[in-house]
């Protein structure tokens, strides 16, 4: 009988630990949403960052507006200075620029997301397994240090070239360029979380490597991968836009930032509009995802600086 | 101090045979291979099979390498499919290209150290937030951007500047430096952010420490303070960054170049793409890398220079 009621106070005094532990945490999340939104880099990033995916996703209906599209060649209107039926004025087909800028922030961010998922995924997965397995660490690591050596706009460019200018290869190129920074800092955070006396607990416990690795380390290394995620995101845009400029990027006719940006490099004396629009919706989300890197990182990882 | 060097000498060894493993590999993945790719896609199968076997394409990977690796130590980076042998190709596009990076971290050294620490000085004052503005905008305009934007504003408009073309020493040390200066700052734009980055925070994190203030306290002056005591510790984080800028510069070259018309290794890079000239490609890239890790040895060796404390560890 006395058992029992132990027990059940036992037990109560467990749920009243655990509501208040979620209370608490509750309390953590919106003191840094707080902080997050109370610098106003941050917000701006953030707002930069939606503008631009809703940009990205209302494409067709801002083109509607505009009733133009971007691939449309009208010879007879080439080189047209902005006016109320071109917004952003025409390229040397006479094609629309602001449909293409319209649709190239389609490309950036489909560009800049796949290549952050892709490289946080591989850098994850590198970075755990070579903390668990020395030989693996070892071959992966010198891997990692030989691609390193290669500066990224250099090996960008030349994995291009081998592979040939499509998007599925910038794609591609560019997560390659980005996995083996991530993949080191994965293993260096996962390296320090092995090391906690709770893994060595959990060893003890009889729990298989793979279930610490997956259920104990991993979520230790996310914020850092979240953080560096928002920066490849960044530089994705940036080196697309520069693959596409050199013509070894987004193949024509496809409407990306870089290659109306190398159209306006022809035309510079004449048309100005080819440099201006692209350009600026080129640096604003950069300037946008970056910001916005910064705020995530005071928010996931307070201690970095 | 010669232990130290001994030691870092060797480390490079092993990273320089992963590089040139690495670079080897690179060229190697184009599909259907490096010969099919060179061809092109009218080409037909019989000359695919002619030019893989004049190229040894047909030995084994691991003889292919060496046979690579033989040429490369003995001064031969291959032939260009214009018929031009690597070496010289290289040899008459390498200047430039120095020039431009070197004259480019010059521009951004002059700038962000300076700036740098007059932002950890006046920390948290208007002056530190237009210099954290300017570090933003520099990570967030590509240099090509910039480039274009510099080109319509100082060449096509005001006319200060010829649109494009280079000048070699040569031609005049004057039309040299008119002929690069738009180029090196629009090169240089991005690393004088990064390097502002670094000099500010690695400046408030010195000027934080005990000694500062203790030498603050036996009544040091400003300029002797920041100049003489802190200086040289914040100096060695700032190092590493001005190391990987030049290597970043040397590489992000390639687009800038493009738009100014340079005629550097990038621009070399830029037409061998059009000509699937993968030797070419491949040798650059060797160069660009093997330099970049002497750079990070250098960097290594300064540190241990600056900073006594690093030897021993």
């Amino acid at each position: 009988m006395e058992a029992t009621k132990a027990n059940a106070a036992y037990s109560a005094g467990a749920e009243d630990l655990g509501l208040l532990r979620k209370k608490l945490e509750k309390e953590q999340r919106a003191l840094r949403i707080h902080a997050f939104l109370k610098n106003k880099a941050s917000v701006v990033g953030l707002v930069l960052v939606l503008l631009m995916i809703v940009i990205a996703l209302a494409a067709p209906l801002l083109t509607g507006l505009s009733g133009t599209d971007p691939y449309t060649n009208a010879v007879t209107q080439r080189l047209q200075a902005p006016s109320a039926e071109h917004w952003f004025g025409t390229d040397d087909l006479g094609r629309d620029v602001f449909a293409r800028v319209i649709y190239g922030t389609r490309i950036s961010l489909f560009v800049g997301f796949s290549v952050s998922v892709l490289a946080g995924a591989a850098g994850l997965l590198i970075g755990l397994y070579s903390c668990y397995n020395k030989v693996l660490d070892a071959v992966l690591m010198r891997i990692c240090d030989g691609l390193k050596a290669v500066p990224s706009t250099l090996l960008a460019i030349c994995l291009m070239a081998v592979l040939g200018p499509s998007i599925r290869n910038v794609i591609l190129s560019l997560a390659v360029v980005s996995t083996p920074s991530m993949a080191r800092m994965v293993r260096s955070a996962a390296l320090s979380a092995r090391e906690q006396t709770y893994v060595e607990a959990m060893t003890c416990l009889g729990a298989t490597p793979s279930h610490i690795l997956w259920r104990h380390i991993m979520p230790n290394t996310l914020s850092p991968v979240i953080v560096q995620m928002t920066f490849v995101f960044a530089s994705a845009i940036i080196t697309e836009a520069a693959l596409s400029f050199l013509g070894a990027g987004v193949p024509v006719p496809e409407p990306s930032w870089g290659s109306i940006l190398s159209q306006g490099r022809t035309y510079i004396y004449t048309a100005w509009w080819l440099i201006l629009y692209p350009g600026l919706f080129t640096a604003v989300s950069v300037m946008g995802f970056n910001l916005f890197g910064d705020g995530v990182r005071d928010l996931l990882d307070p201690l970095s600086h | 101090m010669k232990k130290y060097i001994l030691k870092r000498l060797l480390s490079v060894l092993p990273i320089l045979f992963i590089v040139s493993v690495v670079v080897f590999t690179l060229v190697h993945l184009a599909p259907g291979g490096p010969a099919a790719a060179m061809l092109g896609s009218d080409a037909t199968m019989e000359d695919i099979a002619a030019l893989e076997e004049q190229m040894g394409l047909n030995d084994p990977l691991y003889v292919q390498y060496f046979r690579w690796m033989g040429n490369v130590f003995h001064g031969d980076l291959g032939t260009s499919t214009t018929g031009d042998t690597v070496t010289n190709m290289i040899q008459g596009h390498f200047l430039p290209t120095i020039n431009l990076a070197l004259y480019a971290m010059v521009i951004s050294l002059l700038i962000a150290l300076p700036l740098g620490m007059l932002a950890a000085r006046k920390r948290g004052t208007l002056v530190d937030s237009a210099v954290s503005v300017l570090a933003l905008a520099g990570v967030s305009v590509p240099s090509f951007l910039l480039g274009l934007g510099l080109m319509m504003l100082f060449a096509v408009n005001l006319r200060w500047f010829p649109v494009s073309g280079y000048a070699p020493w040569s031609d005049g040390v004057l039309a040299h430096i008119r002929s690069i200066t738009m180029p090196a700052v629009a090169l240089g734009f991005m690393y004088t952010a990064l390097m502002m980055r670094m000099t500010r925070s690695s400046m408030l994190e010195v000027l934080n420490s005990d000694y500062i203030k203790m030498a603050k306290a036996k009544g040091v002056g400003e300029a002797a303070l920041v100049g003489k005591h802190a200086f040289r510790n914040a100096m060695v984080s700032v190092v590493t960054v001005i190391g990987q800028s030049f290597i970043g510069a040397l590489s992000g070259a390639a687009v800038v170049e493009t738009v100014f018309g340079v005629p550097g290794l990038g621009q070399l890079i830029v037409n061998s793409i059009g000509r699937r000239d993968y030797e070419v490609i491949q040798a650059v890239v060797l160069l660009v890398a093997v330099i970049n890790v002497l750079i990070n040895l250098l960097t290594d060796l300064l540190y241990g220079l600056i900073d006594p404390r690093i030897r021993v560890s």
